[in-house]
């Protein structure tokens, strides 16, 4: 019990059950509507949160179904700034990342605690962008990462159905390290390269003995099951894969096949990378 | 590879060979190449580097080029106008106009800093503004006792040259410990701008240890800063 | 007056002495942030801008930012400690007299039924952020958006309600199967209550939190519909139809309008003789008028009949705002309610 929110009801409130719920059991599959190597849509705005060091704003297209809603996520960065009095020496700048689902940001409303999930991601993101931040340009000081995520990717019941929740929460993390490497370069942090996040998944669309198949920007309603996934945090003029993060069931003896999703990976990653140069330069000129 | 530098820089962005020019602020070396490091306008200056730590000065390892090479930098652009969130709907501007990036306060600066408390040991100052750039964090500060005044050193006493509230301008003699930065007013144009009295008005100085609070007339000690 | 004794270029002097400044620019008629004294930020609202809430809002002043979401979640009666049932009398006696004082006010204190939260700590501004508890402000503004909300009767109980009505299936059902009329009749009873969690986001803080949050409260709930329901016996459960679905009856606009005490003298301590010095009153303050401003005015009105109405008056610290000036404030209050409204549009 937090003292410090308004907690409502002593007794436990529950969310609405729907009259059709045993008829969505079985999995709908609406089919993919985009060649394997295209992404969705992405809308990105810098400078959204005036009152921080550096912001930004991002939005994946909203599919065509109803109820299911694209990823909104809103970033904002403080500092550099100086360390709490009681930090240890740092030669370098010290970062901080937070991500936090917003209440409404699902299908289930969310707590104000941050769950494991969310930590996860907050040190998926702090590892991508470790990677692209010249840290010893500013010693002594913190920087402060922080995401909400307004809206999920997808429709959240559907996944907990499914127990698809860590698909999920890579598209969020592939949106996540995007909207921060808009939000550091806002700031005016000093950082080798754009960093932009993607994800790439072997999907198998028809039945279990067909041939599985590589897409990119997956969403998990469009597929009747997804074997694996990963998503790269990626520097496109250093060549170079900060954060990977890889999941799924994929036979060791296939080499190939983990190769081509981590290649499909980075081509998302680029795809990403396209729309933050896009949004970046339109800022300076 | 003979095209000339770009004129706007993101993150990343191929400048220019590090046989060229030398790496200013904004920019890193890699591979003998240089690259933005941040997002802005790219400005060249010729061999002879601009005196004075106008912009803070970049740690980069020095290539091995001769000094005459034009130094490129990237600056950022005074931030363009905000307008926030949500796809499709129209924002507010960023009311106040351009954001300056933040810049650290480095050995040889001129800073103006608020005196927060005093110890007989040493003044703590939050440091507001280096150069000429006003910093959104706030830096914190220390001005030892034996950095108040260049002469009679032993008889310095921190309360008879700051009090909390103080403006002070000093210069940054050291990056210090894991918190603060070392201040010192040894010199004649640094120490106490302005200052208010006990009775809460702002006073004018009226020698180099003294201000006058010009309603009631009462003097208060402090190591004043030459006016400029 | 007081200039610091340096001339400085106006950035520096703003973050050095911020207080003289101002004092500096409201002396040549206007604030640092070149506003009229009384004159507000503009004010968009966009309704429904989430999908998985059941209403929502978007609410932009200035360079503050705030989304609000509304969820209803349901509260079966079995879980409330001290329910009292309602019988059908009870429940037309709240149509005749609902609203301010009726039977329904009761209930949605009683059993709790709204709960807003408001979360500052999304770096919104350098001073909040996440991983700490929620702050003093963040407190105090969700207490203050919950009092508010019930002290303005803007839902009525009789929206959250979730009815068993035993009689209304049956007579389609069956006809005339002779076994169940042997049954005591069941009454209509209230099995569950809607509770509506209204969470309140900010994007970007830049001053007068409580206008905006009220603002987006408001929004929220005229953009709210719930599921219809149903008591399904056999399960023992309310059931929500996917297709159907019923707005929130919103009674009112009720709209905050906020105001700060900017003073001549900084230290007001030493100086509270009332009439020493001049203040100026700064409609809709921003972040740097509100670290600079002891004293604060909050005023809730309503003109959606025709008269205005207060809904609420709160203020803090000070001695400026006497009864004349607060009369003087509600013209002000009525100006922006009308802009309020236009925004809602």
């Amino acid at each position: 019990m937090d003292r410090r929110r308004i907690n409502g009801p002593a007794g436990a409130t529950q969310p609405p059950v729907f009259d059709d719920v045993v008829s969505q059991g079985a999995k709908t599959v609406s089919g993919r509507s985009r060649m394997p190597d295209a992404s969705r849509k992405m809308y990105l705005k810098t400078g959204v949160t005036p009152s921080a060091s550096g912001s930004a704003y991002l939005e994946m297209e909203t599919s065509a179904k109803p109820g299911a809603s694209g990823l909104k996520l809103s970033c904002s960065v403080h500092g550099p700034r100086a360390l709490p009095r009681s930090a240890p020496f740092s030669p370098h700048i010290v970062l901080s990342t937070h991500i936090k689902y917003a209440p409404f940001a699902t299908k289930q409303r969310r707590g104000y605690l941050r769950d494991p999930s969310e930590r996860d991601l907050g040190i998926h993101l702090e590892a991508a962008l470790r990677g692209a931040i010249i840290a010893d340009r500013w010693p002594k000081s913190g920087v402060d990462i922080i995401i909400s995520i307004v809206e999920g990717d997808q429709d959240r019941e559907t996944s907990k159905s499914q127990g698809e929740e860590a698909w999920d929460m890579m598209n969020a993390l592939a949106g996540c390290i995007t909207v921060a490497a808009a939000a550091l370069a806002d700031a005016g942090i000093d950082c080798v390269d754009t960093v932009a996040g993607g994800v790439a998944a072997l999907v198998q669309d028809g039945g279990a003995d067909s041939t599985p198949t590589i897409v990119v920007d997956p969403i998990p309603s469009d597929h009747a099951k997804i074997l694996a996934a990963c998503c790269i945090a990626y520097l496109p003029t250093r060549d170079e894969v900060t954060n990977l993060w890889f999941r799924g069931d994929l036979p060791a003896s296939d080499m190939d096949l983990y190769t081509h999703l981590v290649e499909k990976g980075i081509l998302a990653s680029r795809n990403a990378n396209c729309v933050l140069t896009n949004c970046l330069m339109e800022t300076i000129e | 590879m003979t095209t000339t530098a770009p004129t706007l820089a993101i993150p990343g962005q191929l400048l220019g060979p590090a046989t060229r020019y030398q790496p200013g602020p904004g920019t890193h070396l890699h591979e003998a190449q240089l690259y933005s490091s941040l997002l802005g306008q790219v400005h060249t200056t010729a061999a002879a580097r601009a005196p004075g730590p106008v912009k803070r000065l970049t740690k980069i390892t020095p290539a091995p080029v001769p000094a005459e090479l034009p130094t490129i930098s990237v600056m950022p652009s005074s931030s363009a106008m905000a307008s926030g969130g949500f796809q499709g709907d129209e924002g507010e501007g960023r009311s106040g106009g351009a954001k300056k990036r933040e810049v650290l306060p480095e050995v040889g600066n001129v800073v103006l800093a608020r005196v927060v408390r005093i110890t007989p040991r040493q003044a703590v100052v939050v440091i507001c503004v280096c150069g000429d750039t006003v910093l959104e964090a706030e830096w914190q500060g220390v001005i030892r006792v034996q950095d108040v005044r260049a002469t009679e050193k032993d008889r310095v006493k921190v309360y008879e040259s700051f009090r909390p509230g103080d403006i002070v301008r000093a210069e940054v003699i050291s990056l210090g410990d894991q918190a603060n930065y070392y201040l010192s007013t040894a010199r004649n144009e640094l120490g106490v701008v302005s200052a208010m009295s006990e009775a809460g008005n702002t006073m004018t100085p009226v020698s180099w240890k003294e201000f006058r609070d010009p309603e009631t007339g009462v003097t208060e000690l402090r190591k004043v800063a030459k006016p400029q | 007056m007081t200039t610091p004794t340096i001339d400085l270029p106006g950035p520096i002097f703003a973050k050095l002495a911020p207080h003289p400044y101002q004092l500096r620019a409201l002396s040549r008629g206007a604030r640092t942030n070149g506003r009229a004294t009384q004159e507000p930020r503009a004010l968009s609202i966009n309704a429904s801008p989430l999908s998985h809430a059941h209403g929502s809002a978007l609410v932009r002043l200035g360079d503050t930012t705030v989304l609000c979401g509304v969820r209803g979640e349901l509260l079966p009666v079995e879980q409330i400690p001290q329910f009292r049932p309602l019988g059908g009398e009870e429940e037309y006696l709240e149509g005749e007299y609902g609203g301010a004082g009726g039977i329904g006010r009761g209930e949605l204190r009683d059993y709790d039924l709204l709960v807003p939260n408001i979360e500052l700590a999304t770096g919104s501004a350098p001073q909040f952020l996440p991983g700490v508890p929620p702050t003093a402000l963040a407190q105090t503004l969700s207490t203050r958006v919950y009092s508010l909300l019930h002290a303005a009767g803007l839902v009525k109980a009789g929206d959250l309600r979730v009815w068993y009505r035993p009689g209304e299936g049956k007579k389609q059902e069956d006809g005339g199967m002779e076994g169940v009329e042997q049954e005591v009749a069941e009454e209509d009873r209230v099995v569950a209550y809607w509770v509506l969690y209204i969470d309140l986001l900010f994007l970007s803080y830049d001053g007068n939190p409580f206008d905006a949050a009220w603002a987006a409260v408001v929004a929220a709930l005229r953009d709210t519909k719930l599921p219809v329901t149903r008591w399904d016996p056999d399960r023992e459960m309310v059931v929500c139809s996917r297709a159907e679905e019923r707005k929130l009856n919103i009674k009112g606009l009720p709209v905050a309008c906020s105001a700060a005490v900017f003073m001549e003298k900084e230290q007001s301590e030493a100086v509270t003789v009332a009439g020493d010095g001049r203040n100026w009153i700064l409609l809709d303050p921003d972040r740097l008028e509100e670290t600079l401003c002891k004293e604060m005015i909050t005023i809730v009105v309503d003109c959606s009949d025709g008269e205005t109405r207060i809904k609420s008056l709160e203020k803090q610290g000070g001695t400026v705002l006497g009864r004349e000036l607060i009369r003087g404030f509600v013209g002000v209050a009525e100006e922006r309610w009308a802009e309020v409204q236009m925004a809602m549009k």
